[in-house]
Parts: structure tokens; C-alpha cells; sequence
């Protein structure tokens, strides 16, 4: 009897506690906060989404925001930190004053920013490889990826040179290939050989034009373009001027009548536009135009990355490029807006001013709906023009030259030194990012910043320090720049 | 004379030798009449039980053996009399007193752990919102940061912080329900807290217990009469310390010297507006409860109501909090199977206002009037004549006016939250329990912010009309928020109990199932709703022209945290002297990968009573003396991402299209270390537990060693690896200590009797090692102006501010600052320590709970966060650099934006008067009511301090604004007067 009664104690035990232990599994949680890896992978419309991802990155502050203007911009002679005297913007005035060091924020930003869109792209290529869709589309989607790693890579390469070339992903764990690759530049040659060859694959893959809901997104013409760049910036003049004149000879592209409704939202992915960043109302780029919109009351912006009193003086007499890149102030802006004293500096870019009476405008200051230009027809012109005057084609050069100025009422040219090419290209690009660049490049910048009272270093200041963050995240296994 | 009357006849009576009734009375040690007791005589089993009075009246023949008994007092064995008076002594405490222990009870004489008790009593004597705030002070190595904002719940770090990223609370076990904190249960309705605190006492509760865990034990209803309890109390509330903030000429100065002007402020100001004033009022708090209990042979009830109302000292603030508390314990099939069920119904709306209107009132300028003429709220803007003025032209700071702050706020808040358990307990055999306990929590929020986006801008624009406002579409915006969340655990453990001759065994084994993390939350914006707030709810919206839908409503899912546990215990105990307890949890959680899941948990605990050997048991000082030692393993798997897995994570959008469609887009936005696993913490303990003088003294000592290994943190990686920081195991967190506590009672007659007690806690944190090579240092404490003032480094406290140290002054006044930043303290104090006492005087008591903690700092972040034409404080214009006096305290006046320096930095060590209660028990009027006593409390009071600011007790997250003053509520002191009466 009580024998009985202890089995049944027992068993009750056991049966309670085993019924328990099946459930194991239990610890196998399905997540509901984002998506797995296997689940989305098995959607192939998740391709897609994943390259959006890529272009996401364009939008965000630490690629064409603050650091960017500064480091592209300000440290020109085009631009002066502007805002308040005493507002520096965290390093803008160290910008300004070419006072380049390894700890300012908007180098790190720069290397960061992109290098976090060359980790989307590498991701985005380890899973298209895997996808199981549509090779058309697939093939696409590899070639826009190409393309959006090699614009972060020439970013990254005209900024600082030679940088890690990481084309895959790469394990964390792995510390011999973090060390091996990573934490290893590449020389500016190896660099501009990866972009090259990530762009002609992109050539290869993408259509020469998009379907009306895919605008924005890159096509052969962007590749070319791209390429054609990063010829110009190697000095392969040929190829420079081969890939330059496919761009030309594609047919998709043209000058827009008026020179300033380039930047205006009607211009937007218009016939001039190869590539642009795609900005709305709810999906912008990230302040880049509050950063440059002007201060004071009423208050508009930051007031940074202010347009110089040499760039303004620079201008041939009758240019209205002048007035299209530069606004004035006190004036009355092309929509209409009074730009009143109270603002607190005397000129803003004109090119970065998103209207709130005639454009896309939700009172969202910091996302507004204005585009990037990135890559245009105006630049390949000059491209070619360059290319052509460096291989000695200078009717080739004129030719070009005078499409252009034809476009903005000015005299055409009948014949051409290479310091008037340049400056047609500081006029033509001008407040567009590519000015240091242009006089990094050309080697004009010594005399081009010293006219802007400024000091800057040959054989230091062509390029940036690497980033000293990233130096000491390497354990100094990336190396420092001469003279920094 | 009645009385002798009757005891005479009674006399007479008895004498004559029938069996009688025999009467008496019982008392305690003060002569309060004891009610209850149980009352027995083993000759005829008859059994009374004592009334209200403390008069019993049993059968019995004289010299019959009757026992008197009651829990809480030594049992009694007496032969029958005349006229009897018992006096039942108090049990001893500690020695058979209870405390509660994972999944079972222990006699606190022979606990081999680290464990603080808090008893009802003294939670009750020290108001607090929450009752783990009632705490602070009063249990060793228990740091708690109050938090006086209505609603908030206190920061509470056992014995130091060991984890940077991971949950640093403790695991609250509220009668068998595992939960995140106890703010939905009212302290009247706690009958006891019990904190484990060392690891051999934590190990039995696995990955849920290296920060401790407290156990929550509600009251419940004892056998006997219906018994009623009320209890009420009403108080005001005001802010304990101000800061003195320059006036309007002061500002006026200093500003003027900052900008290098003469007259760009006028120093004759016609306004001088004290911002803290407008935005404050005097608080409100008011308390009501009432609770009946009781119960018979075969079921017992508890049932508790309370109803707590705040008007926060920042004006608009409410809070106000219902609870129901029901527990029942049914007991059937002689007593063989007993169920408890337990509910707890807490009901909470209020209002709440945006606290950074304290630092906009530190901040706003005197010279600024609250309105303007035309009505609208002012905004800092400046004419030529150096007055603020609507129509001037410049706007001299960016703060908000903090009046329109608090005005245009419109938050409300309601939540619902249901705890509740049931359990049964099933003797198998007399030496044999099973229990299985079912806990749930839900709870259910709503919300709503309505923001009158037109009204802010045309008071920040004072010049403009409605007609100007840029966004039409936008006049307002209303947010909607719903939320809930379910939590379970369920616990099946067996308890087999057995002394053979002198070994005392205990073994229980057991298993535990819990589900956490399990919520979802709903949210909806819409614009352009009519401006009453009767209409107030999404579908007024005028605007409906069609965006981007992401925007406007969201909704989500956490990833549920689900363990899976299996336990045992073994405690044995030889001749009441020699004990031991060993235990082993093995324990799996699905936060991490399938060959991560599952560790073992163990632990092993030894202690001594000397004062039992033979050569201590007469000694007349020495009356109790234990020695301890315990070592075990906890885990820490709170606080990590639900699932370590690669995750796509969506809203990386982007626009294509000739009508900028905008197109979903994802990223991985980290990488994942599939070798993630637990953070581990071990430590040994000694302790040390006595009872000296006639048991007047009593007091305990540990010593302990704790190391957490493999802590979790967020390593940074280059961002071509990993953009966003990957959860790694990378270092380990050691804090050593030492706990005292002492207790001193003396009953010096029958009218005096006083307590004094004390303890003090010592702690010493560091990151002690990093392994993974990766990790440089984590940096934290934003004051959300782009400066930090936080770093986690390797071989220094956690919580260290990181600053760059002043050295001095330049020649224009400004501070030379070193090249580097230097570590210039931790918010995490070195000790805490806390001092009570208590004495009693016939009918009046009087308490006093004190607090302090020393070797901390605070930053002062509202200081340190400037950005141009703040107002400053006045202490800062009476020694500032000039040419003149180049060794000032304070910099000269600047508009710059200061960086993170040691100027900021302060000794944020206090010794606070937390509660001075004095009370007065009514003599007994009425016979229907037990006791009636009024009392007085202040809380509060007074604090020592040489931190600057409004309060040095800041709390927060460890990386996030712990120790930071910034948009912090300031301490309240709060005077109340209460009633309690039992029936």
C-alpha cells in the first residue's frame, strides 16, 4: 500500500518535471523586432531592399552633411566657415584656417562615412551572390552596388589617399584578415585600380536609362561618368577623354537652358543630371541644407560654408553664375523671399537654399526635399575639355568650354590657356564640393589659398590626415600621412 | 471594583476543585495586551484564543498544563492559576526569525548567506512613493538613488555595479512572481523584503541573480477575528536646496562682459523674473489605505486598498496611483494540499511635463518677462536699448521660455498593471512538499502628447501672425501611444525536509520557466486636431493629404526572452551548530546561439555558531556568534539583445522615382559575435553575525570579493566591419567591499525604551581587465550638446568622468586645460552608510532615518552646458578672472561652449536626515479600536553637502546620465501628518 502511494508520488514527479523538459525547443525563439537572416533571404524582393539600404547611406549626416562641406568646402577658397564668430561648428574653423589635424571630427566623419557605405555594399553583394531572383535584376543590382562603392572609395581615395581596400565581408573574429586588410592601406594607384574595376563592371551591368519609377538610380551613364572622373583625377588623360566622350556621345544628357535652375528642384534628375542623391519631404539628406542655410532672424539654418569674397570677386563681369551660386544679402531671393540684414552673414549658398514657397517644403528644416547633385553633364563637358587640352585636342577643349559658357550669355572663347579652363571649372562648379579637389589636383592650390590668405603646405596639406581614431582603433597598423 | 468581584467568586469557585474556567490576561514586555494567543491545555484539549484585551478563559483544573502560544513570541508553558498574567517574551530576532531564500525559507540563526531583511514597520515609517525607496539607508550594501520625479522609480545597485551594458537591477520576486521592479504595489500591503545579497544565496536564481534579488512578501490574512487597518496620511512637498541665480542686473553684467559689450544689456532691467518659481509650485501627496484580513482553519484573506494622489512641485505634475491587493489561502484535505492565490490590481494616470524645464529655468535670462504685452509667452529677444522686447531684433539665447515649456506640454498617461500568482503546495509525505507557482505580470499604457506646433512658434516669433506659420499643415500634432506586455514564470520544485538525531537535512530540486521581454507597442501621429482636448484623438485630424506612412504610425514587437531552469539545494545542518548549503542551477536563455545557451550555475556556503560550543554557551557577553562563508556563481543574461542573430533592420529608406517615391530599404546595421554568452559573476563572502550584552547589541560583517567576468560590452569596431557596436564578452568588473551593521536596543524601564542602529558600506569598482582587443573606450554621460563627460576604461571605476583638467587661467581668463582628458572621479559612491534611531516614551515614539554616501562626484551638467546668454549663477559673478584677479574660482564671463572640464566636477558626497517621524498612540477611548496613533513625519528634512546644485543624488543609467545634473528633478522635502487606526 504505501509502495503504491510512493511510485504514484513519484511518477507524479517525474511526469511533471519531463513533461517540462521538452520544452527545450522553447529557447528557440522566432525574433519579432527585426527580420532573421534566413527569413529574409528567402524573399527575393528583399534584393532590392538591401541595395536601397546602400543608397540610404547617402542620406545620412556623417556622408554629404556637416563634415563633408567642411572638408570639401570650407577648407577651400571658395567657401569661409561663416555662421557666428564664435559658433566653430566643433572643428570649421580649423578647416578654414588649413589648420588640418588627425583629431578633427569631420575626418573621422568623412572615413566613416563611407566606409560605412563600402560595409553596406560589401553586405549587399555577400547576399545578391545568394539571392535566387531574377538574373536581370540581379545583374542591375550588382552593378548599382559597383557603382555606389567605387563613389565611396573615390571620396575616400581623394581625401586621404590609399585606404584599406575591403571588397568583402570579413568576419570579426577573423583578426589575422581584420589585421591584413582592414587595418591596411593600399597605395592610391591600388585604390583608384578598385574603383576602376568596380566601375567597369558597373558599365557592364547597368541600363542606360531607368524605368520612370527607378529614376535616381545609377545607370551606365553614371558609371561612365564616375570613371571618366577618376581617370581626370589619375591624369590618364585618354582614357579620360574616350570615357568622357561616351558619356557625350550616349545621348542622355544636355545643358539645362537656365544655368540656376540646376540646383532648384525643377532640375531636379533633369537632362544635366547624371547622378544625384535623391532627397523628399520625410527622406532628405540629413541638414545638409540647414547646415548652409542662412542665420539670423528669421532663422533659416547654421549659416555655414559661406561662398568667399574671392570666389565672389573671381567672376567675369556679366557671369550670372555669380548671382546663381551666391546669394546676397540683403537681396530678393528667386522665389520671391527678402533675405533681410538680420541674417548674420553677408553671402550664403545660393545652391543649397531649398524655397519654401515655390519647392517641396514641410517646415522640416533638418530633411528637406533637395537633391545632391553628384555627377552632371556640365562636369563631363569639362572633363572632356581637360582631357582634350592635356592630350593637346585644344579645339576639342575650346569646343566644350564654349558649350558651356554659350549656356550662361558669356562671349565664346577662340582660344584657350589651361588657367581659364580652370577657372571656367571653378565658375561652372562652384559651392559643388569639387574645388579642393580641383586645386589639390591641379596643383593650384598653394597660390589659390594663399590669394584667400590662407597657408596651405605642399607636400602636407594634398591630403588629409588619416583620421586619429581610426589610428588608434588599428593599433597604428594604418599609417599616418606625410607631415601629420 | 467589578473586577475584584469577579475574581473573587472566581476564587471562591475554583477553590472549590470542579473543573473550572480559569481567566487571565497576556501581555508582552511592555505590557501591551497581547491579542491571539494561541491558548492550550494538554490535559482536557480544550483550546481559546486570547481577545482584545489579552483575556483568555479556558477550561481547565488548577495545575493543569496549558501552553501559550504565537508566532513571533517564545512559547510559554504554565500551570493553571488564579488570575493569571502571562508575559510572553519577544522571540529573539534573527535567531527564528524567517527569511525568505530562493525557493524556500530559512530560520535566520542559520542562514549562511548574505541576507537583509526589512520589516513592514519600518518600510511604513518612511512614506515613499515607492517602497524600495522606503529602503535607502537601511540595509548594508544596498545603494539606492531616489528619485523624487511622481512616478519614477529609484535606481537600486547591490553591493556595486558589475555590468556596463546588461540590467543592473536586481531580479524582484514579488510572492512568487518574477518582475522588474514593485512600483504597482502599495508598501502598506508588504509584510517583509528580503534582499539576497552574496552569490551563494543568488546562484539558485542563475542568469536573473548577479544583481541580486529581492523578495517581496505581501501580508496575508491570519487565522482569527476580521482584523481592519487604516491608514492615512497628507503632506506638502517643496524643493529641498535652490540654486541662487544671478538677478537681472547680475545677468546683465556678466552677459555684457561675456559679449565684450557695454550696453548690449542694460543693467537697469525693469524684469526680474525668478524661472524656478514660475514653474514650480508647493507638491501635494496624499496617501490613503485600508486593508482587512483573517481567516479560519481552512482558509485565510488579506484584502488591501489604497489610493495614492501627488501633485509634483513642478507645476501641472500628477500622479495618482490605485491599488487592490487581494491574496487567499485555502487549505483542504488536512491541510495536505494548500492553495494561495495572489492579485495585485494597480490602476495609474497622470500628467507629466517635460523636465528640462529645470534646466530652462536655470538657464533662461531674469531679464526675460513671462509674457509679453500682447500676451503670448515672452521669448529672449533683445532691442538696442538692451531690454528684452518683443520687437527687438536679436534673439540672445536659444533657451526656451519655461513657463510655455510646462504650458504647451500635454502629456497624459494611464497604465493598468495585474501581477498575480497561484500556487499550491501538496504534501506528499509528512517530510515531502511539492510546489508549483504560476506568477504572471500584464500590463497595459496608453498615452498621448498633443503639441501645439503654431502656438510655440508664433511665441518664440513674437512679431509674426498666425498667417505666417510656415507649415499650415502642421498647426498641431497628436500622438497616441498604446503598449502591453505579458511576463510569466512558472516554478515546480520539491521539498523533502528530514532530521535524523542530529543532521537537519533540507534538499529541494526543482525547475523554473520564464518568459520575458514580451511586449508590444502601437503609436500614431496625426496633425491639424481641434485645439480642446475633448477632441483629442486621431480621427479629428484635418490633414489628410496622404505621407509617408512610416512616419505616422508604428508598431512593434520585442523578441521574447524565454529561460528554461533546473535547480537543486542541499542544506544540512549537524547539531544546530555546523551548517552547510550547496547548490546548482543549470539554466538556459534564448538570447544567445544554441552552443551558448546553457550554463551551470553553482554555489557552496558554510557556517559556524560558536556561541553553541560548550566554551562560548555560558559566556554572558557573547549571547549569539556565527561565523559564515559562501562562494557560487551568478549569471547576468539581462539586458543583451533578445536574439543574437544577424538582423536586417528596416526603415533605410530611400527615394527613386520622377514622384520621389520613397522605397524601403534595409541594413544590417551590426555584426553579431556568435560567441556571445552570459556575463559571470563569482564571488566568496565572509561573514560575521552577532548578539552581544543580553542580545542588546546585535550586528553583522561581510567581507566580499565579487569578479563578473566576461562582461558584455558594446565593442566599436571600424565601420567597414561593423557600423553599430557588437555585443561582445570583453572584460571583467571586480567589486570588493565590506558591510557593517550594528544595532543597539535597551529597554531602560517601562515608559523608556530607544534603538540605535547603524551600518556602512564600502565598495570598491573597476573594470579590472579587457580582453578583447578591439575595445579602446567606451565613451557615455552626453550632456546632448555633442559634449560627453563619460569613459570606460580599462583598470578604473565604472561610471568615471573622463574631463580635461583645469590648469589654470590664460591671459584672456580662460582655462588652460591639459592636452588629454583625465579621469576626475565616479558618480558611483566609495561608501554608503546610514544611521537610525528610535526611541519610545510611553504612549510617544520618535524615529530618525538618516542616509549618506561619500566619495562620489557629480557633474554639473546644466552648468556646464552653454552655449551663449544663459543666465548663471550668482556665486559665479562674486569671484570671477579679471586682469585684476587672476586667481579667481571662476573663469571669466564667456559665450563659448564650455568643454568637459574638472570646473564642473564636484564632491558629490551628502549625509541626508532622509526621515524624522514622531508619533502618538491615543490611549484606548473607544474598546472597538485596537490602536489609534497620529504622527508627524518629515522627510527630507536637511542635507549636508558641498555639491552646488539642487540635489547630488542623480540617478540614471551607468553610461547615460547617472551622476549628471541635467533636466534633473530636484529633491523634494515633504512634511506630512498621518493617522493609523486598527480595528
Amino acid at each position: 500500500m504505501k509502495n503504491t502511494r510512493y511510485s504514484l508520488i513519484i511518477s507524479v514527479i517525474v511526469i511533471t518535471l519531463f513533461s517540462f523538459s521538452s520544452c527545450e525547443s522553447d529557447l528557440n525563439v522566432e525574433p519579432n523586432d527585426a527580420q532573421s537572416e534566413l527569413d529574409f533571404l528567402n524573399n527575393p524582393d528583399n534584393a532590392v531592399q538591401l541595395v536601397n539600404g546602400v543608397y540610404n547611406k547617402l542620406l545620412d549626416y556623417n556622408m554629404y552633411s556637416f563634415s563633408w562641406i567642411g572638408v570639401t568646402s570650407i577648407t577651400s577658397d571658395d567657401a569661409d566657415k561663416g555662421s557666428s564668430p564664435g559658433d566653430t561648428g566643433s572643428d570649421k574653423n580649423k578647416l578654414d584656417n588649413l589648420d588640418f589635424q588627425s583629431n578633427l571630427i569631420s575626418f573621422n566623419d568623412t572615413w566613416n562615412g563611407r566606409f560605412d557605405g563600402v560595409y553596406r555594399a560589401n553586405n549587399a553583394l555577400y547576399y545578391l551572390n545568394q539571392l535566387d531572383i531574377d538574373s536581370a535584376l540581379k545583374t542591375r543590382l550588382i552593378g548599382e552596388t559597383k557603382f555606389l562603392r567605387a563613389l565611396f572609395y573615390f571620396d575616400l581615395v581623394r581625401c586621404f589617399g590609399g585606404v584599406p581596400l575591403v571588397t568583402e565581408k570579413i568576419d570579426i573574429n577573423d583578426i589575422e584578415t581584420v589585421n591584413n586588410v582592414v587595418y591596411k592601406r593600399k597605395t592610391k594607384q591600388e585604390t583608384y585600380h578598385q574603383i576602376e574595376l568596380d566601375l567597369l563592371d558597373a558599365i557592364d551591368k547597368l541600363p542606360v536609362q531607368n524605368s520612370p519609377d527607378n529614376v535616381g538610380r545609377a545607370t551606365k551613364g553614371a558609371a561612365q561618368a564616375m570613371l571618366a572622373k577618376a581617370y581626370l583625377y589619375q591624369e590618364k588623360w585618354q582614357e579620360a577623354f574616350d570615357m568622357s566622350g561616351n558619356v557625350i556621345s550616349s545621348g542622355q544628357y544636355s545643358l539645362m537652358l537656365n544655368y540656376a535652375d540646376v540646383w532648384k528642384e525643377i532640375g531636379e534628375n533633369k537632362s544635366e543630371s547624371i547622378f544625384e542623391v535623391q532627397a523628399t519631404l520625410g527622406k532628405g539628406i540629413r541638414d545638409y541644407t540647414n547646415v548652409q542655410g542662412p542665420r539670423g532672424t528669421p532663422d533659416l539654418g547654421w549659416g555655414f560654408n559661406t561662398p568667399s569674397l574671392t570666389l565672389a570677386n573671381s567672376y567675369e563681369v556679366g557671369d550670372i553664375r555669380k548671382t546663381a551660386a551666391i546669394m546676397f544679402v540683403p537681396s530678393v531671393l528667386w522665389d520671391g523671399f527678402v533675405a533681410p540684414v538680420t541674417w548674420n552673414n553677408p553671402r550664403y549658398n545660393y545652391k543649397a537654399y531649398q524655397s519654401s514657397i515655390y519647392e517641396s517644403w514641410n517646415g522640416d528644416k533638418g530633411e528637406t526635399a533637395k537633391n545632391l547633385r553628384v555627377l552632371k553633364y556640365s562636369d563631363i563637358l569639362l572633363i572632356r575639355a581637360e582631357a582634350a587640352f592635356k592630350l593637346g585636342n585644344v579645339s576639342e577643349a575650346i569646343s566644350k568650354i564654349n558649350l558651356i559658357r554659350n549656356r550662361v550669355g558669356l562671349p565664346i572663347r577662340t582660344s584657350l590657356t589651361l588657367q581659364q579652363l580652370y577657372n571656367e571649372r571653378r565658375w561652372e562648379m562652384a559651392m559643388e564640393h569639387d574645388r579642393w579637389f580641383d586645386i589639390v589636383r591641379t596643383g593650384q592650390a598653394q597660390a589659390a589659398m594663399a590669394a584667400d590668405g590662407k597657408t596651405f603646405t605642399i607636400g602636407i596639406n594634398e591630403l588629409f590626415p588619416i583620421p586619429q581614431d581610426q589610428i588608434i582603433q588599428s593599433g597604428n597598423r594604418l599609417s599616418q600621412n606625410p607631415g601629420y | 471594583m467589578k473586577k475584584s468581584i469577579f475574581l473573587y467568586l472566581f476564587l471562591l469557585v475554583s477553590g472549590i476543585g470542579f473543573s473550572q474556567t480559569f481567566s487571565g490576561k497576556i501581555k508582552d514586555k511592555t505590557g501591551s495586551a497581547l491579542v491571539g494567543v494561541n491558548v492550550f491545555n494538554a490535559n482536557n484539549k480544550s483550546n481559546v484564543i486570547s481577545d482584545l484585551d489579552g483575556t483568555f478563559i479556558i477550561k481547565a483544573n488548577l495545575g493543569d498544563n496549558l501552553s501559550f502560544s504565537m508566532i513571533g513570541f517564545a512559547s510559554k508553558n504554565l500551570n493553571a492559576s488564579l488570575n493569571m498574567i502571562v508575559v510572553l517574551e519577544e522571540e529573539a530576532k534573527n535567531l527564528t526569525d524567517v527569511v525568505v531564500v530562493g525557493y524556500g525559507t530559512k530560520k535566520v540563526g542559520s542562514i549562511t548567506g548574505s541576507v537583509s531583511q526589512i520589516k513592514s514597520e519600518d518600510l511604513l515609517k518612511n512614506p515613499a512613493q515607492s517602497a524600495i525607496q522606503s529602503i535607502q539607508g537601511k540595509a548594508a550594501g544596498v545603494n539606492i538613488v531616489a528619485n523624487d520625479e511622481p512616478g519614477a522609480s529609484p535606481t537600486i545597485l547591490i553591493r556595486g555595479l558589475g555590468t556596463i551594458l546588461s540590467s543592473s537591477t536586481p531580479l524582484y520576486v514579488i510572492d512568487g512572481v518574477e518582475a522588474n521592479g514593485i512600483n504597482g504595489l502599495s508598501a502598506n500591503d508588504i509584510a517583509s523584503i528580503d534582499i539576497l545579497k552574496d552569490a551563494s544565496s543568488l546562484a539558485i536564481y542563475g542568469q536573473k541573480g548577479s544583481n541580486g534579488v529581492v523578495l517581496i512578501t505581501t501580508k496575508k490574512g491570519k487565522k482569527g477575528e476580521i482584523k481592519i487597518n487604516m491608514d492615512t496620511y497628507l503632506g506638502q512637498k517643496f524643493i529641498q536646496r535652490k540654486v541662487k541665480m544671478a538677478d537681472s542686473y547680475r545677468y546683465a553684467y556678466y552677459n555684457n562682459v561675456a559679449r565684450g559689450s557695454s550696453n548690449f544689456y542694460n543693467l537697469n532691467q525693469p524684469v526680474n523674473t525668478n524661472w524656478l518659481n514660475e514653474i514650480t509650485t508647493v507638491g501635494e501627496v496624499n496617501n490613503n489605505s485600508f486593508s482587512f484580513s483573517g481567516g479560519n482553519e481552512t482558509a485565510t484573506y488579506y484584502f488591501g486598498a489604497s489610493n495614492y494622489n501627488e501633485k509634483g512641485i513642478l507645476t501641472g505634475t500628477e500622479y495618482k496611483r490605485n491599488n487592490i491587493i487581494s491574496k487567499n489561502e485555502f487549505r483542504a484535505f488536512n491541510d495536505k494540499v494548500k492553495i494561495t492565490q495572489f492579485l495585485n490590481i494597480s490602476s495609474v494616470n497622470g500628467t507629466s511635463k517635460p523636465l528640462s524645464a529645470f534646466t530652462s529655468a536655470y538657464k533662461q535670462s531674469p531679464i526675460m518677462p513671462v509674457y509679453n504685452p500682447n500676451g503670448r509667452f515672452a521669448a529672449p529677444i533683445i532691442n538696442s536699448l538692451g531690454y528684452n522686447d518683443m520687437s527687438g531684433i536679436e534673439r540672445y539665447n536659444n533657451v526656451s521660455n519655461p513657463a510655455a515649456d510646462l504650458y504647451y506640454a500635454n502629456n497624459k498617461f494611464k497604465s493598468l498593471t495585474l501581477f498575480g500568482s497561484i500556487g499550491a503546495e501538496v504534501k506528499l509525505l509528512s517530510d515531502l512538499k511539492f510546489n508549483s507557482n504560476f506568477g504572471a505580470t500584464f500590463d497595459w499604457s496608453k498615452s498621448f502628447s498633443y503639441n501645439a506646433n503654431r502656438e510655440i512658434w508664433l511665441y518664440q516669433n513674437p512679431t509674426n501672425s498666425e498667417l505666417d506659420f510656415p507649415t499650415p499643415d502642421r498647426i498641431n500634432s497628436l500622438s497616441q501611444n498604446r503598449s502591453d506586455s505579458y511576463e510569466w514564470n512558472w516554478d515546480n520544485y520539491i521539498t523533502y525536509k528530514k532530521k535524523f538525531g542530529k543532521h537537519d537535512f533540507t534538499i529541494i530540486s526543482g525547475m523554473s520557466r520564464t518568459t520575458t521581454r514580451n511586449s508590444e507597442y502601437l503609436s500614431a501621429t496625426r496633425y491639424n486636431v481641434p485645439e480642446q482636448n475633448n477632441y483629442w484623438y486621431l480621427n479629428f485630424s484635418s490633414n489628410n493629404v496622404s505621407i509617408d506612412p512610416n512616419s505616422v504610425v508604428s508598431n512593434a514587437h520585442s523578441t521574447p526572452i524565454v529561460s528554461l531552469a533546473y535547480f537543486g539545494r542541499v542544506e544540512y545542518e549537524f547539531n544546530d551548530k555546523y551548517l552547510l548549503s550547496a547548490s546548482l542551477r543549470r539554466e538556459g536563455i534564448s538570447n544567445f546561439q544554441a552552443n551558448k545557451r546553457w550554463d551551470n550555475f553553482p554555489a557552496l556556503s558554510a557556517g559556524w555558531i560558536i556561541s553553541k560550543e560548550d566554551f562560548l554557551s555560558s559566556n554572558k557577553t557573547i549571547n549569539f556568534l556565527k561565523v559564515r562563508a559562501g562562494y557560487g556563481v551568478v549569471g547576468n543574461g539581462k539586458g543583451t539583445p533578445s536574439v543574437n542573430n544577424v538582423l536586417f533592420s528596416s526603415g533605410n529608406n530611400y527615394s527613386f522615382g520622377n514622384n520621389s517615391q520613397i522605397n524601403p530599404g534595409s541594413i544590417i546595421p551590426y555584426q553579431i559575435d556568435p560567441n556571445l554568452t552570459w556575463e559571470k559573476m563569482k564571488e566568496i563572502d565572509f561573514g560575521l553575525d552577532f548578539r552581544l550584552l543580553n542580545n542588546n547589541l546585535s550586528g553583522s560583517i561581510d567581507v566580499y570579493n565579487r569578479k563578473t567576468d566576461k562582461i558584455i560590452l558594446p565593442v566599436e569596431y571600424p565601420n567597414v566591419l561593423s557600423p553599430g557596436a557588437v555585443y561582445v564578452n570583453a572584460g571583467e568588473v571586480t567589486n570588493k567591499g565590506v558591510e557593517l551593521s550594528l544595532n543597539w536596543k535597551k529597554e531602560i524601564n517601562k515608559n523608556w525604551s530607544y534603538n540605535i542602529g547603524g551600518n556602512i558600506s564600502l565598495n570598491d569598482n573597476k573594470l579590472s581587465k579587457v580582453y578583447n582587443s578591439f575595445f579602446k573606450n567606451l565613451i557615455g554621460g552626453s550632456l546632448n550638446n555633442g559634449v560627453s563627460t563619460k569613459q570606460v576604461r580599462e583598470g578604473e571605476a565604472l561610471g568615471s568622468f573622463y574631463v580635461y583638467e583645469v590648469k589654470g587661467y590664460d591671459s584672456d581668463g580662460r582655462f588652460i586645460l591639459s592636452s588629454e582628458k583625465v579621469n576626475a572621479g565616479s558618480y558611483l559612491p566609495k561608501y554608503t552608510y546610514g544611521l537610525n534611531i528610535g526611541v519610545n516614551y510611553k504612549r510617544m515614539d520618535l524615529t530618525i532615518f538618516s542616509y549618506g554616501v561619500g566619495g562620489n562626484k557629480v557633474y554639473n551638467g546644466k552648468k556646464a552646458q552653454r552655449f551663449g546668454g544663459e543666465n548663471i549663477e550668482s556665486s559665479s559673478l562674486e569671484n570671477f578672472w579679471l586682469p585684476s584677479n587672476t586667481n579667481a574660482s571662476n573663469p571669466k564671463p564667456s559665450n563659448d561652449v564650455p568643454q568637459p572640464s574638472t570646473y564642473f566636477v564636484e564632491d558629490g558626497s551628502y549625509f541626508r536626515i532622509n526621515n524624522i517621524t514622531f508619533g502618538y498612540t491615543l490611549p484606548k477611548i473607544i474598546k472597538r479600536i485596537d490602536k489609534l496613533r497620529i504622527y508627524a513625519t518629515a522627510l527630507n528634512p536637511f542635507i549636508f553637502t558641498k555639491y552646488s546644485g539642487y540635489s547630488p543624488e542623480i540617478s540614471g543609467s551607468a553610461l547615460g546620465g547617472a551622476g549628471i545634473e541635467l533636466d534633473a528633478y530636484p529633491t523634494n522635502k515633504t512634511y506630512l501628518i498621518g493617522l493609523n487606526i486598527n480595528l
